[in-house]
């Protein structure tokens, strides 16, 4: 008994381990977090979906096949017509340029300069630079713009100035760029030396300590790119590089550290940082409802390995018309054989000849000029009559005609089973009419 | 023609007139075009049709003259294209701003009823028509709109016929919610506001029931509320019946041959009560209060 409570043990654990070892290499896989941006459906039926794709560091993905990517509308999948990842929305950077004393030896301010140009060149239209530089004194020399000349012709303007202030230059332009909305980036061109750093000085360099910076820098969670220039062979203070520092700031801010780049280099960086930044989906599909129905259709985006995201979008349309002749005639038959109602109704509910209106009013009201009390006596008025039935002239007073026989509205008024004004049937005798009040 | 016919010809003709729009403005593709551009076109359109319908109803049914009808039907038209206009256009930025849904529908069209509610009202140039017709025309498009969201919704899965159907129905509940809606509510609104009702007891015009509100004019002229032809007793403008604080009255008017209430003629003015007869000419009208 003992054996057997023994073998389930060891069976239970041995399936254990094997659901663990089935359910990891699910886990193993990097998870990704797919988000709909934006829904643009002016296109409609074709509705295009912007979806940005994180990955649990919360970088961008880039290089997601289409086929990793798929798209329902109200539940029902749908066929991905377009599939492109784009570069959308503009990027803000501020460039951060060293002006010190040191950065006058072996061209490090030119090459600071040459970098800057290169830089401000790749921008687009939709991009925005601010320029920052320090020397002892923090300075913004050109607020956020998308005007590459003017940034140029500031940039070429620079000349050197005193100690350097590093720590004090990134905390200012991390304060410039905290305000801005989308991508941001900072571009630090130094040669890294602080005159903080610097033994023997004492009042000069940044107020700031470098993990005040750091500190500032990563709470607005905008990277830096730090762009070294110097000397990496000598140890001299004014021609050299600090580079520990400088990799430091890059490393700590999520961004990078570059030394002394080419022209083309800095392509890259701007080509990366643009990937990098601004990368996100964009799929197109047609409505599986293409109707202008002014509904509300909700959006589900699954990217393999990634949670679904979900939203939706209104078609537009309050109120859509096609129409159909067909359709038309047969609801335009509907409705006169509706409008005909009423006068097929009354034909059938009376079926015997009535007075003509007009008649009935001559012929029992006396001239407009007489005495009211005389005007109701009922009397037939002179004037002629014409018969219901044929049509005939009738005798004045006649109570039948005398070519069909038919009753004349004198007849009708002296049998008295109508009342001759309204129609209303009357009792026997009744003196006055129940529903007109017209005395017999 | 009693108030009962009337609201049912005021249906009716709206529809019709709803049904001509959608037929001539479906043949339009203004699903393609730009959304403003299409909601103008068709709010016009709208306007123009069920406006017209509606604005000669009381000519054609009411009045039976062939010139009112046309006068009816150009005033309608008149009035109908730009308060169709501005109501879609405003109804699409409020269906758009609620994001649609029952809410955004009703917003919608409650909007367009509105203005074309409006629009109605002023055909008869009186400020209190006006608010009673923009009051019956939002309560119009209220139901209207409930209603045709709630068909959108009951068949969203059928496909393009389906559309089409929703379409014509769509238009088709406005105008004759424009028509019967508007009719009915200016009929309740009339009562709880207290109002009269002459109703001509004899003649051509037999049946033919007007409510007083303000002022009414009882003549042969077919511009007169009251429009009693063929009575050669009945002078072009004989009298007129009218509301104020203290009460109806009934007036004689200069031209007029004598207006009689009950047994009496009526010298200048007389304060009118429920149930007293009025004769003028040989036609006798029956004043009701409610």
């Amino acid at each position: 008994m003992r054996y057997c409570y023994r073998v389930c043990f060891i069976a239970l654990l041995l399936c254990l381990c094997l659901s663990i070892a089935l359910t990891q290499p699910g886990n193993a896989q990097e998870t990704f977090y797919a988000t709909i941006t934006q829904v643009d459906n002016a296109d409609y039926p074709f509705v295009t979906v912007y979806v940005r794709v994180e990955n649990q560091a919360g970088n961008l993905v880039e290089g997601i096949p289409q086929e990793q990517f798929s798209v329902s509308e109200e539940g029902q999948p749908v066929v991905i017509t377009a599939f492109t990842p784009v570069v959308v929305g503009g990027i803000s950077t501020v460039l951060t340029l060293d002006r010190s004393s040191s950065m006058e030896e072996r061209n490090k301010l030119q090459g600071a300069k040459d970098a800057a140009v290169t830089y401000i060149q790749h921008i687009r239209t939709q991009d925005q630079v601010a320029l920052v530089v320090f020397d002892d004194q923090v300075e913004v020399i050109h607020p956020f713009t998308a005007d590459q000349d003017s940034l140029i012709k500031s940039v070429r303007a620079l000349r050197t100035g005193d100690c350097t202030a590093i720590y004090d230059g990134l905390y200012r332009s991390a304060e410039l760029i905290e305000k801005e909305a989308g991508r941001r980036s900072i571009i630090l061109i130094t040669d890294g030396i602080d005159c903080q750093d610097i033994e023997g000085v004492t009042d000069q360099g940044s107020k700031h300590t470098l993990q005040e910076s750091i500190d500032y820098v990563y709470q607005t969670s905008v990277p830096v790119y730090v762009i070294g220039l110097g000397d990496r062979s000598t140890n001299d203070v004014r021609a050299g590089i600090n580079e520990t520092v400088l990799k430091q700031i890059a490393e700590a801010t999520g961004g990078k550290y570059y030394y002394t780049p080419h022209a083309d280099e800095l392509a890259a960086l701007y080509r990366s940082l643009a990937i990098e930044t601004q990368l996100e989906y964009v799929v197109t599909y047609r409505s599986p409802r293409p109707t202008y129905d002014g509904t509300r259709r909700n959006i589900q985006v699954d990217v393999r390995g990634a949670a679904s995201a979900s939203t939706a979008y209104l078609e537009q349309h309050l109120l859509n018309i096609r129409s159909d002749l067909f359709i038309g005639l047969i609801l335009f038959a509907l409705l006169v054989v509706m409008l005909l109602l009423p006068l097929l109704i009354r034909q059938v509910m009376r079926p015997q000849p009535r007075l003509q209106p007009g008649n009935v009013a001559t012929a029992y009201f006396p001239p407009p000029a007489s005495p009211p009390s005389v005007s109701y006596a009922g009397v037939p008025a002179p004037g002629i009559l014409t018969c219901q039935h044929c049509g005939s002239t009738l005798r004045p007073g006649a109570k039948f005609c005398s070519v069909c026989g038919e009753p004349t509205p004198n007849r009708a008024a002296s049998a008295s089973t109508v009342c001759p004004q309204c129609g209303n049937p009357l009792r026997p005798g009744a003196k006055f009419c129940g529903r007109c009040g017209m005395r017999m | 023609m009693n108030k009962k016919m009337q609201l049912y010809y005021n249906t009716i003709f709206g529809a019709l007139g709803g049904l001509i729009a959608w037929l001539l403005l479906g043949l339009f593709p203004t699903a393609e075009w730009n959304l403003w551009v299409a909601v103008i076109f068709i709010g016009a359109g709208t306007g123009l049709f069920i406006g017209g319908a509606v604005g000669m109803v009381e000519g054609l049914i009411l009045k039976r003259s062939f010139i009112r009808a046309v006068w009816g039907l150009f005033l309608g038209c008149l009035t109908g294209v730009p308060s169709g206009a501005i109501g879609l256009a405003l109804g699409q930025a409020g269906f758009l701003l609620t994001q649609g849904g029952f809410i955004g529908r009703a917003v919608g069209w409650t909007a367009l009823g509105f203005f074309l509610g409006a629009g109605q009202g002023f055909i008869r140039f009186k400020v209190k028509r006006i608010f009673y017709g923009l009051l019956g025309g939002t309560f119009a498009g209220l139901i209207g709109g409930v209603i045709y969201e709630g068909i959108t919704q009951l068949f969203l899965q059928q496909s393009d016929t389906a559309q089409m159907f929703l379409g014509a129905v769509g238009l088709l509940l406005i105008g004759a919610s424009l028509g019967g809606v508007t009719a009915l509510s200016v009929e309740v609104i009339e009562r709880v506001a207290g109002r009269g009702v002459l109703v001509v007891q004899n003649g051509p015009r037999q049946g033919m029931e007007v409510s007083v509100v303000d002022t009414v004019t009882l003549g042969s002229y077919d511009g007169c509320e009251v429009y009693l032809p063929r009575d050669p007793g009945i002078a072009k403008q004989h009298a007129r019946v009218g509301k104020r604080a203290t009460g109806f009255f009934i007036q004689d008017l200069p031209a007029s041959s004598g207006v009689f209430v009950g047994n009496t003629r009526v010298s200048t003015e007389q304060r009118l009560r429920h149930g007293d007869q009025i004769r003028l000419g040989n036609t006798l009208v029956l004043f009701k209060e409610q």
